[in-house]
């Protein structure tokens, strides 16, 4: 099948103009729940990259012997493979992150940017295009997760967590210790007050790049 | 070929290849992740046993132990107890209970107490209670109450209910539910304390059943 975006654009596609989270709205079951610390948002967008990755890889590569009938099933196999495995992953190396993320790191396999990518491009697409385009979609995923979160950890609790591993802890107390955080931020509506600025910006973003183009 | 048979030998073989790597990634990690379980509750054992005289619950601790107590176990009424040692002295014991009527669900704590019964150390090791709220219990400041008190003339109960310690505002459920833990290493050490003291270790692999 051929297709006319270039290889550069297969990746820079997932990050603003097909978005997943800022513009498809897919995936928003995990984005809302786990986007509390700026370093969950990237776990998540860390694991969710090596499954879509692996996903489209091994989709795109037995696209020809998959049976048009019996697809769904396959996919559902070869996703739910990759999440077992990230989550094995997770729980041996990284404790803490497997903590944070509890129940949606198995959830990943429903997740529908997975699916969706394997079903809508990688099963029409050539190896190395899904697995660009693999990681095109994660990498949007995970820069809309990594400022969703960053913005309800600065502003729920003052700070900014970028990575925990054991006693290595990389968190930067931005607003001060006393600072007493806007609680709203961290509970479940600040998680769709955040999302909805973003995909203001994102818009308004958009609309000022097309008068200019026009 | 027919499709039926395509069908059928294409989903076994798929499914028969993620089984495969499952198992292997399974094989691969589950010592890991055994390993890196055990130092989560070692490390937590440690902050609930801290070494000095004036326990702070974010202070940077050392363990003033020398033995390691997940290997020296009992299972009290239920309770996983990890004892810890200078020697062959005890000199600290970690309490595995429960906040049973916390805000959502169960609190699991480690509640540290030196051999004299006084609590050295409180510690959530998980919780779902709200976050910003109920999650409170983590900070140090609330854990601060708790920790350093005679167990001779401390009442466990929050202001609300005419004790001395302060509830979180606006967790007062998740206060209480975290006293109780703390008194239930408490009432279990001065009712059962020959069997704490005494009783043989856990073979390694048992796991406690009760709460």
């Amino acid at each position: 099948m051929a297709n006319k975006t270039s290889l550069l654009g297969e990746i820079t596609k997932g990050l603003w103009k097909e978005n997943p989270i800022l513009v498809l709205l897919l995936g928003c079951c995990p984005t809302l729940a786990v986007s509390t610390l700026a370093y969950n948002g990237l776990g998540m967008g860390l694991a969710t990259m090596v499954v879509l990755v692996g996903s489209n890889f091994l989709i795109s590569l037995i696209r020809p012997i998959v049976p048009k009938s019996v697809r769904i099933p396959i996919y559902i196999v070869v996703i739910a493979t990759f999440v077992t495995i990230v989550d094995l992953l997770l729980k041996a190396y990284l404790v803490e992150l497997s903590r944070n993320l509890g129940i949606f790191v198995p959830l990943i396999v429903v997740n529908c940017i997975i699916l969706g990518r394997a079903e809508a491009f990688a099963a029409r697409n050539t190896v190395g295009r899904s697995v660009l385009d693999g990681i095109g979609m994660s990498l949007g995923f995970m820069a809309a997760l990594l400022v969703l979160g960053s913005i309800r950890e600065i502003l729920g609790a003052g700070t900014l967590t970028l990575w925990v591993m054991g006693e290595t802890v990389v968190k930067f107390n931005l607003l001060g210790e006393n600072y007493p955080g806007i609680l709203v931020m961290i509970l479940p509506p600040g998680a769709f007050i955040a999302l909805g600025v973003l995909l203001a910006i994102r818009a308004k973003i958009q609309k000022r790049l097309d008068t200019a183009r026009s | 070929m027919p499709e039926t048979i395509k069908m059928l030998i294409v989903l076994t073989g798929i499914s028969a290849f993620a089984g495969l790597s499952l198992a292997a990634f399974n094989d691969q990690t589950k010592d890991a992740i055994a390993a890196s379980e055990r130092e989560n509750t070692l490390r937590t054992v440690r902050k609930v046993l801290p070494t000095s005289d004036d326990p702070n619950p974010c202070q940077k601790y050392e363990p003033r132990f020398d033995n390691k107590p997940d290997e020296d176990m009992v299972c009290v009424d239920g309770v996983t107890i990890y004892r810890a040692r200078k020697g062959s002295e005890i000199v600290g014991l970690a309490f595995a209970t429960t906040g049973d009527r916390a805000y959502s669900g169960k609190f699991n704590l480690l509640v540290g107490l030196d051999s004299s019964g006084k609590v050295i150390g409180v510690e959530v090791l998980r919780h779902a209670e709200t976050p910003g709220l109920g999650s409170k219990i983590e900070d140090c400041k609330w854990r601060d109450q708790i920790i350093g008190n005679d167990p001779k003339t401390m009442v466990w109960k929050v202001r609300k209910d005419g004790g001395p310690i302060d509830q979180i505002t606006g967790a007062t459920i998740s206060s209480r539910a975290m006293l109780d833990g703390v008194q239930d290493a408490l009432t279990l050490i001065e009712q059962k304390k020959d069997a704490i003291m005494n009783a043989a270790p856990l073979p390694a692999g048992e796991v406690c059943n009760g709460k």
